[in-house]
């Protein structure tokens, strides 16, 4: 195992695909020479040239398009919308055309293209740079929705969502690229629509993904000294979601807690509790719970951010309530 | 005036930085907008300016050294001025605290279900809302419930011939601390008498030959101290859950106020010289009556003495999360029996210590106190 | 590669542009450099978090355009908004707060830099989002036609927004119905880091406003005059209902994108050009008196410090405030 950031395994999942299979190309603002806003792109211009490694004018949904119209003919995209947030701009291009080509073609077509992008709020960014929106995608029948919370989990998933012949909304969080973690040394491709037990309990079954994965390890630390044992289940694709995972951790714990960053009204934690009720309800002890991102938009202030996001504290006493 | 030079900010995600190179020597003069350092982040290199015309008085983090972002590098200041050490703390470490969820329970019982409209009455009314019954869903209380609790609080003041006083902020965070310690904390008492004759001897001749003002505090403060260095077991705090037992010998020191007490506490007491501590003890106590707080480095002890009010002995309750505290009575002239059969007048005083019995034993108790007494009846050791 | 156009006209000011003209884009440059300036130095500090991106190297093109507008007229910023904001007149204690994120700032803390907006002179905000302001500024002059008023909308973005879908929409909609919108382009050669002749085929932008029907002028962005001059044109020709302009104001940044980028992909002999047209410097010489200079960078002194002052002295935003006051809607 390697000791690696975040942004370092996402870099190396490209670096790998462009490597394997030469119609694997790259788009999106600064990317290029300067190496992406995030680095995450750093030293792959330098070393698959402006053919590969293309940087775009400020044109999110016009690039999208492109996009679509390259995946159509045999290539597979991989490209970079710097914020979520900017995504608004390209929703045509992403729920209308590529989404629903394959369908629509009656599957003359397939649209292998990988949207990367991140979200999330902690750094004094404001309304326009900080969203959680990954629950616009998962809504959409035809789009898959990826959101890895580890170093390793980004760098397999993102090889998986490039050779996947879906398109993928690839979700990174801007809190997660320095992070490390360990990744394996020789290849590793995780397959979409598995989630994982990052941590294994009896008591209580957090779900979660992305950054509050972190934030859910360190509650369930916290609650181990307490005699309360939590098990976290990290979803890392939200769409094909892993129902299996989920089914038999509420079936085991009988006690469910969603935890998200994104806002808690019509966010998938609402669509999860009901599934989980719908299937495992004579299982559980209590109705499924949310601990989710207030009903507002971010604020700029760093203090009032960050009342509005799901804390540690937040975390524990969602689970002392339950337990 | 002295002020800190800060590692800039380089970037949202940016925790630290480098100390690159030192344009300016300590002690050399500066110009407000001049260079004095290049300091490196993952993104770049920045220079970093003099905010004002004056001095570098004293480089913190010399070349080649990482510090965290907003940590202080350097302090520049007009020439010879002294240093606050207040400005050389490190910066408030971001709230990523080992979680404590024995607070997030109390939180959870603290934060009883109310309406927002029953919040801005009591508010208004100064109603505890702990002490309101709630006849709304589960509890939770309405507006109607603080009415009818406002009307019962007065019909019951009116029964009495007195007067009634809501709690003030400062007088509701003295009776929670103290309702929380006496309740948590299981005390544990000492007591010994010191006989203070030479020590009061020794700061007659302290103000005799140099003029020096060494108090009888300033005394119990340098035995105290060197106590806690002797027995560091004592030195220790409990927090979230863990013993710490901290390097520094920092003493709180209970300063009554017209309302309440405050604690400012004296760093690293060891160190200090009789003279240096009587000084620094009437700085805080003066400080501490016009309502500043100065000195919050964390202590693991306290003392108390009410000596001066006329008391033979007290006990004091601990300040949590501390492990102990010690209660001075005031001096007395006595009868003492001396080699078994003399009877001579001393100067006594009476000390009791507490300490939390969960981190300190009775014997290391009574090891503790005995050897501060010592120190004081034997004073050329202080 | 974005070389500054030739050495300004001698200096000692235009007969033709009054002298309190003359004296409010000075003040509001110097405000602007001063103000930016300080910003950078409190985000060094920490007292600013998140974005931050000055308008070093600009502020005669937010300067010059505002100077030809009335109060009672709409601007639409940018993200790099700071300079609009104090041209169009904002209170620079209000601004300080906002930056600063305290509660007694122009969006109570919860805009920052980047989402700052003043209503009482017609300062619709900066935007987040690259291009996000066009549109809205194009609806205010159809908000202006529908209730027939005579007020303009100058609409500021930049080079980099000029290759967003919605430019094109908007000034095809504006040429339509012909709006009173003075389309303000500041060109300042980067899109971020990628420089306009990798952005573009065609560098001439203000070439862009004639395949609309709309009028495209090119200007020295640098020299407040000019601005002001073409801008005051464009304004007359909204006001008298001839529709819309695309003013293409070239100019440069003194710095990266926002206040973390060094700005390395920066060629150093270029940007030297443009410094020794600093707009600050060109403006100063076009004031006839040393004396006059004086006292307006005097008074805007004063007027940051206080400003500061305000600021530093003002609460954040309660947290338990903020909570209870989540419109949930």
């Amino acid at each position: 195992m390697i000791e690696m950031m975040y942004r370092e395994a996402l870099r190396r999942a490209l670096d790998e695909e462009m490597q394997r299979d030469p119609l694997v190309f790259l788009m999106g603002e600064t990317i290029a020479e300067r190496g992406g806003s995030y680095k995450v792109t750093e030293g792959l211009w330098q070393k698959y040239g402006p053919g590969r490694v293309i940087d775009t004018p400020i044109a999110e949904a016009s690039f999208t398009g492109m996009a679509v119209g390259a995946a159509l003919v045999g290539c597979r995209p991989v490209i970079e919308i710097l914020f979520i947030d900017f995504a608004m701009l390209a929703m045509d291009q992403i729920v209308n055309q590529a989404a629903k080509y394959d369908f629509i073609s009656g599957g003359q077509g397939t649209v292998p293209m990988v949207l990367r992008t991140q979200g999330g709020a902690g750094n004094g960014l404001a309304a326009q740079h900080s969203q959680s929106l990954e629950a616009l995608f998962y809504h959409i029948p035809g789009l898959r929705v990826v959101m890895p919370s580890t170093p390793q989990d980004a760098y397999g998933l993102l090889k998986a969502a490039i050779r996947d012949d879906h398109p993928v909304v690839f979700i990174e969080h801007k809190l997660l690229y320095m992070t490390q973690g360990p990744v394996a040394e020789e290849e590793v491709v995780i397959p979409l629509g598995r989630a994982d037990i990052k941590r294994s309990g009896t008591d209580v079954t957090l779900v979660t993904y992305s950054h509050m994965t972190l934030k859910c390890l360190e509650a369930a630390t916290a609650l181990e000294s307490e005699g309360i044992s939590v098990e976290v289940v990290d979803l890392r694709t939200l769409s094909p979601l892993d129902r299996n995972t989920l089914l038999d951790s509420a079936r085991k714990t009988g006690r469910v807690l969603i935890v998200h960053e994104a806002v808690k009204r019509g966010g998938i934690g609402g669509d999860i509790a009901a599934m989980i009720m719908e299937e495992a309800y004579d299982d559980l002890d209590g109705p499924v719970l949310r601990i989710a991102g207030r009903n507002t938009p971010i604020p700029y202030n760093l203090n009032i951010e960050k009342a509005c996001i799901p804390s540690v504290a937040d975390i524990v006493e969602g689970v002392l309530r339950m337990v | 005036m002295a002020t800190k030079i800060i590692m800039p900010q380089g970037g949202q995600d940016i925790t630290e930085g480098l100390v690159v190179r030192w344009l300016k020597k300590e002690g050399e003069a500066l110009r407000r907008g001049e260079v004095i350092c290049e300091v490196e982040t993952e993104k770049a290199v920045f220079e970093v300016e003099a905010p004002d015309d004056g001095v570098l008085l004293k480089i913190i983090a010399p070349a080649g050294t990482k510090v965290p972002v907003f940590a202080v590098i350097a302090i520049v200041g007009d020439p010879g001025e002294e240093i606050d050490p207040a400005l050389l703390l490190p910066p408030v470490a971001p709230e990523d605290r080992a979680v404590d969820v024995a607070a997030i329970r109390r939180g959870m019982a603290a934060r009883v279900g109310a309406s927002g409209r029953a919040r801005r009455l009591a508010s208004e009314k100064g109603v505890d809302l702990s002490e309101v019954a709630g006849s709304g869903p589960q509890g939770r209380i309405t507006e109607r419930d603080v009415l009818i609790h406002v009307e019962k609080r007065k019909f019951a003041v009116e029964a009495l011939r007195g007067r009634a006083e809501p709690f003030s902020r400062r007088r509701r965070a003295i009776a929670r601390r103290m309702g929380e310690s006496k309740q948590t904390i299981p005390h544990f008492y000492v007591t010994v008498t010191a006989d203070v004759t030479a020590a009061l001897e020794l700061r007659e001749r302290l103000r005799r030959e140099t003029g020096a003002s060494v108090s009888i505090t300033a005394m119990i403060l340098k035995a105290v101290a060197l106590a806690l260095k002797a027995f560091p077991a004592v030195n220790c705090r409990l927090q979230a859950d863990q013993i710490v037992y901290l390097d520094d010998v920092n003493i709180g020191l209970a300063v009554t106020l017209d309302e309440g007490v405050m604690v400012p506490v004296l760093s690293r007491v060891d160190r200090l010289g009789l003279e240096d501590i009587a000084r620094r003890s009437k700085e805080v106590a003066a400080l501490a009556r016009s309502g500043k707080l100065a000195g919050v480095e964390p202590a693991c002890f306290t003392l108390s003495n009410l000596g001066m009010l006329g008391v033979d002995s007290f006990t004091a309750i601990i300040n949590p999360p501390e492990a102990g505290i010690l209660a001075v009575g005031g001096v007395a002239r006595r009868p003492v029996v001396k080699n078994d059969s003399e009877l001579c007048i001393r100067s006594l005083m009476s000390m009791t210590l507490s300490v939390d019995h969960r981190v300190v034993d009775g014997a290391l108790a009574a090891k503790f106190i005995t050897r501060i007494q010592h120190h004081l009846e034997n004073p050329h050791t202080l | 590669m974005g070389t500054p156009p030739a050495a300004a006209g001698p200096a000692g000011g235009s007969p033709r542009i009054p002298e309190q003209i003359l004296r409010g884009m000075y003040r509001n440059i110097y405000a602007t450099r001063q103000f930016e300036l300080r910003c950078i130095e409190f985000y060094r500090q920490g007292l600013i978090r998140g974005y931050l991106h000055p308008y070093l190297g600009e502020e005669a093109v937010a300067a010059g355009a505002c100077a030809a507008l009335r109060s009672t007229d709409y601007i639409v910023s940018t993200h790099r908004g700071h300079g609009h904001c104090i041209s169009k007149g904002a209170d620079l204690r209000l601004m300080m707060a906002e930056i600063l994120g305290r509660d007694t700032g122009y969006c109570r803390g919860r805009g920052g830099s980047m989402h700052i907006s003043d209503k009482k002179v017609n300062n619709l905000g900066a935007n987040g989002i690259v291009g996000g302001g066009i549109p809205i500024g194009t609806g205010a002059g159809m908000g202006i036609k529908v209730r027939q008023t005579d007020q303009v909308v100058a609409v500021f973005f930049s080079d980099g927004a000029s290759n967003n879908g919605v430019f094109a929409e908007s000034l095809n909609l504006a040429g339509t119905y012909r709006l009173p919108v003075i389309y303000l382009l500041e060109n300042n050669h980067y899109a971020v880091s990628t420089p306009i002749e990798c952005a573009t085929g065609c560098c001439d932008l203000a070439g862009r406003g004639p395949a609309y029907g709309v009028p495209g002028i090119c200007v020295d962005g640098n020299d407040a005059l000019a601005v002001y001059q073409e801008t005051a044109a464009a304004v007359g020709r909204a006001r008298g209902g001839e529709g819309p302009t695309l003013i293409e104001a070239k100019t440069y940044r003194h710095g990266g994108h926002h206040v973390n980028d060094p700005g390395l992909y920066m060629d150093p002999g270029i940007l030297a050009d443009w410094k020794a047209r600093d707009p600050l410097v060109l403006m100063r010489r076009v004031m006839a008196d040393d004396a006059q200079a004086a006292v307006i960078e005097a008074q805007v002194d004063a007027e940051l410090e206080a400003a500061v002052e305000f600021a530093k002295n003002s609460p954040e935003p309660a947290v338990e405030e903020f909570l209870a006051n989540i419109k949930d809607c």
